[in-house]
């Protein structure tokens, strides 16, 4: 409360008394209070203690000052009191008071005298009598904390004008009320009126015109004091939201340092992790299968404690949405891992005989890719025969290669690898040794990897691991034109982390499209593949997602696979209920489209029964029984949606968006590589405009992705940099050494021949159930 | 023809291998469904006779054959005993009397979709 504001407030008010004590007209106003007399003995009751004090004041006034109030009788006391020269006095001319000591005026004056010790209640009753506070500018010298009131009647020398000083009218509106003849009339007037008993008791009432006069313009008074009253304490509540505003800020502004701090400290967190990565990557690829179970476990950790930190970028994702604990985090990483060697054999490496090798082969190719994108897309105008006939050159020229092979030797091979370099240079103008990546998968079967595909869980989630920081090359690559040092990027990276990663991954996509029509190289099987790699352009998964399809017409089953397949789904079906949940029990799927009206077991009770081992795989019905009462039901069995049959492709494709937002990218990234993979629809699979674009789009945002390895090497710290130019085997991040790699390729070539036919009626056949079971029992067989 | 044409688009080439998997998937369904329906009917089977109208129903909508689409859902509903149309209850005599009416109805719509798809196909497709 600003005692000084509110006492000033009253100054502005007391111009409108004067205004309207000119136009007062005595006989309204008389008339309306007589009339409202017979009410008074009952109102009086109502009225507000501080009236009924007025009025006991004005009664027992003492007989030298007869209509004197008692406040300003006690007031006058106060000033004639010697004692109290030193607390509160008369202004130097006698026409105003002055306070000197606040404190000392509260504490031991106003209980003496006004039984109270409320300095802004004293001040407030002064302004109901219309005293007003001076500003002391002129006068400081009674201190700067002096409150100095006048008030017209108010003079040391002259006793009598103290009958003038009334109680002001408490509020206008009274009075207009009064006034008015509205049906409120007679309560709200009663407080103009009230004066008259008290002039009646005084004995002037009846006698004296004047005397009724005064007192009508006292009620006047009281009313405007009661709504400046009003006014003050409006300014108060002003006052206090203001500074509540003010303290809302302020907190708010902390919150946004603290926020922007805890920032930073995630973005060290992140770059320790890197390191740490980084450190159990050496570890591993330098003493082989020994560390990876300590790699595991610091996967394990980093997952539980940190998972924005080590994760990709959509296992992240997944992570915040569901708050996944450990265990989901491996299977994140499973499942990925195991997607990269789904691509990888759509690419056309077989796992047959050398199954073992895959998890790394798929790894390290896909890092391969991530590179090779880059490097390649430069000379994308040329025609797809003369990439034919390079394929075939460069298998003949791995061929002979071979013919030095060094099984297993260390990693270090610096020739091989200024050698291997030299090879994508002198490919990658022509867009072509990214061919060479593709099918590079590889049969070896380099020891230290076996150990991650022994198929415990633990050996899974390291390559997962091991798959991430295959990708990761990739990203690093991608930086490489600003930063050149990937240790000096770190400290950033992560807060640019969506960013990159989402291109990341937009990257990958494009690499990957580009992969597909590049596994379409091989004559014998072009079209098919083509086929493949036209259903594969995909809107922009990170990876593409696991989908289950429960339906029991194979129409509609045809029609649901084909559309997914063209979203980019790998798809797995159930044609009734019973086998929903059996698949379920045996799989992870990303998403359920589940038909309700199904032999056996219908799509609800399925539904209810995978529930109660699965509470989170999304699960959306495809039906057209869509009435209301029909849809709580499917809801109440647990479904997290409802894809009303027939739907177009349009509606499934909105659905997986929205029940899969976790495994794409940041959208406006991704659009760029959707609007580049999607082909024409209505044109023949594979032509060329598209594929050289995606392949452009690849070169421009990657201008050499074999420039970047350098940075790899600070990353992993292995595989010997070239000192000519700092370019390293791009495996070698892998762990692998060129002779290896050269050995992989070479194995590839040759397994070509027999692999081929098995593997096209696979990548064909999208609604083969067994095909994945079939996969993984080849990850498992390996020990 | 919306419904057909979006899945002609999902033809990879010329030869329309997928659509016409898909559509001759339809067929032998259709057919299977019919044998099942006069089965039924004769059975007095109403809620598999319901049951058997909501499939045809489903994989007819899958193609966009409408006809046979609308009348399948008419006998899915009366097999629930209802008239969905009239919004009134049916007792099993009057639903049974119906379904008989629509089936042959259904095979109708059917035959001519049928011989409309495969003319498209002989004729190695066109604009649909």
């Amino acid at each position: 409360m600003d005692e000084r504001y509110r006492s000033q407030q009253p100054l502005l008010p007391l111009l409108s008394i004067a205004a309207s004590r000119a136009q007062y007209s005595p006989t309204q106003q008389w008339g309306a209070s007589t009339s409202q007399l017979p009410s008074l003995g009952v109102k009086r009751e109502g009225a507000s203690p501080e009236q009924m004090a007025d009025r006991k004041e004005s009664s027992s006034h003492e007989d030298s000052m007869s209509s004197t109030s008692d406040f300003v009788k006690k007031l006058y006391k106060m000033l004639e009191d010697q004692s109290f020269q030193n607390v509160v006095s008369w202004g130097p001319q006698g026409d105003c008071f002055v306070v000197k000591d606040m404190n000392e005026f509260t504490k031991s004056i106003l209980p003496r005298m006004f039984k109270h010790s409320n300095f802004a209640s004293f001040v407030r009753q002064l302004n109901k009598y219309d005293f007003h506070k001076v500003k002391n500018t002129d006068d400081t010298q009674f201190g700067e904390h002096s409150w100095t009131f006048r008030h017209p009647d108010f003079h040391a020398d002259r006793r009598d004008a103290l009958e003038n000083i009334k109680r002001k009218v408490p509020a206008q509106r009274k009075s207009t009320g009064a006034a008015g003849a509205v049906p409120l009339t007679p309560a709200l007037s009663y407080p103009a009126a009230n004066s008259y008993p008290q002039a009646g008791a005084s004995g002037s009432f009846s006698s004296n015109p004047y005397d009724s006069q005064a007192s009508k313009i006292d009620a006047m008074q009281s009313q405007i004091a009661s709504l400046q009253a009003q006014l003050t304490s409006l300014g108060a509540a002003h006052e206090d939201v203001l500074s509540h505003v003010r303290n809302l800020e302020r907190s708010y502004q902390e919150v946004l340092v603290e926020m922007v701090g805890f920032q930073r400290g995630m973005a060290q967190q992140d770059g320790l992790m890197q390191n740490l990565i980084q450190y159990f990557l050496r570890e591993n690829n330098g003493n082989g299968a020994g560390k990876m179970k300590q790699l595991q476990s610091s996967d394990g950790m980093g997952g539980g404690n940190n998972p924005f930190l080590f994760m990709q970028q959509q296992e992240t994702q997944r992570i915040l949405d569901k708050n996944f604990p450990e265990s989901d985090v491996a299977r994140a990483t499973l499942v990925q891992m195991s997607e990269i060697s789904r691509r990888a054999e759509a690419v056309g490496m077989s796992f047959g005989s050398q199954g073992s090798g895959a998890g790394n082969v798929a790894s390290s190719s896909s890092s391969r890719l991530g590179g090779s994108v880059g490097a390649s897309g430069i000379g994308a105008a040329m025609s797809r025969m003369d990439m034919l006939s390079r394929i075939e050159e460069l298998q003949a020229q791995r061929r002979s290669r071979m013919n030095t092979p060094q099984f297993n030797s260390t990693n270090n091979a610096s020739g091989a690898t200024e050698d291997q370099q030299m090879q994508q240079r002198t490919t990658s103008p022509e867009s072509e040794d990214y061919e060479e990546e593709v099918v590079q998968p590889t049969p070896t079967n380099p020891p230290n990897l076996d150990v991650a595909l022994a198929g415990s869980p633990d050996a899974w989630n390291m390559a997962g691991g091991d798959a991430h920081a295959g990708l990761e090359v990739y990203t690093v690559g991608h930086l490489m034109p600003r930063g050149g040092n990937v240790m000096d990027a770190q400290g950033n990276w992560s807060f640019d982390g969506n960013a990159f990663a989402s291109e990341m991954v937009g990257k990958q996509e494009t690499g990957y499209a580009s992969t597909s029509s590049g596994s379409s190289g091989s004559p014998p099987q072009q079209k098919q593949t083509l086929r493949v790699r036209r259903s594969t352009f995909v809107p922009g998964w990170a990876v593409p997602p696991r989908v289950l399809l429960v339906d029991d017409d194979a129409v509609s089953r045809k029609l649901s696979s084909k559309f997914l397949q063209v979203f980019g789904c790998t798809i797995d079906v159930a044609v009734d209920g019973v086998g929903a949940v059996n698949k379920m029990n045996l799989e992870k799927y990303d998403l359920v489209l589940m038909d309700i009206v199904m032999p056996k077991l219908d799509g609800v009770s399925a539904t209810s029964m995978i529930r109660k081992f699965d509470p989170q795989t999304p699960i959306i019905s495809m039906t057209s029984n869509s009435r209301p009462n029909e849809i709580m039901t499917y809801y109440s069995s647990g479904m997290n949606d409802i894809l009303p049959k027939p739907f177009t492709k349009e509606g499934l494709f909105d659905m997986l968006e929205k029940h899969l937002t976790h495994l794409t990218v940041i959208k406006e990234k991704m659009s760029s590589s959707m609007r580049i993979t999607r082909p024409p629809t209505g044109i023949p699979p594979l032509n060329d405009a598209g594929f050289e674009s995606a392949l452009q789009a690849g070169a421009a945002s990657t201008p050499s992705g074999s420039s970047s390895p350098g940075s790899m090497l600070m990353n992993y710290g292995l595989g010997s940099p070239d000192p000519s130019d700092g370019r390293i085997n791009v495996l070698a991040g892998m762990g692998l050494s060129d002779e290896q790699y050269n050995v992989m390729l070479a194995g590839i070539v040759s397994g070509d021949a027999f692999n081929f036919g098995e593997k096209r009626t696979r990548d064909l056949d999208e609604v083969d159930p067994d095909g994945r079971d079939g996969k993984r029992s080849r990850f498992e067989v390996v020990e | 023809m919306g419904t057909f044409s979006q899945i002609l688009e999902l033809d990879d080439d010329e030869t329309h291998d997928f659509s016409k998997d898909m559509v001759l998937a339809f067929f032998g369904q259709a057919l299977t469904t019919f044998d099942k329906m006069d089965g039924a009917l004769t059975a007095k089977n109403l809620p598999e006779l319901g049951s058997l109208g909501h499939f045809l129903k489903g994989s007819s909508a899958a193609l966009g054959i409408h006809k046979v689409q609308a009348a399948c859902e008419k006998m899915q509903h009366y097999g629930d005993l209802r008239d969905e149309q009239a919004h009134e209850d049916l007792t099993p005599e009057d639903a049974l009397e119906r379904i008989a009416k629509l089936i042959a109805e259904v095979k109708a719509e059917y035959k001519e979709a049928e011989g409309w798809l495969r003319k498209w196909y002989r004729g190695g497709g066109g604009p649909a």
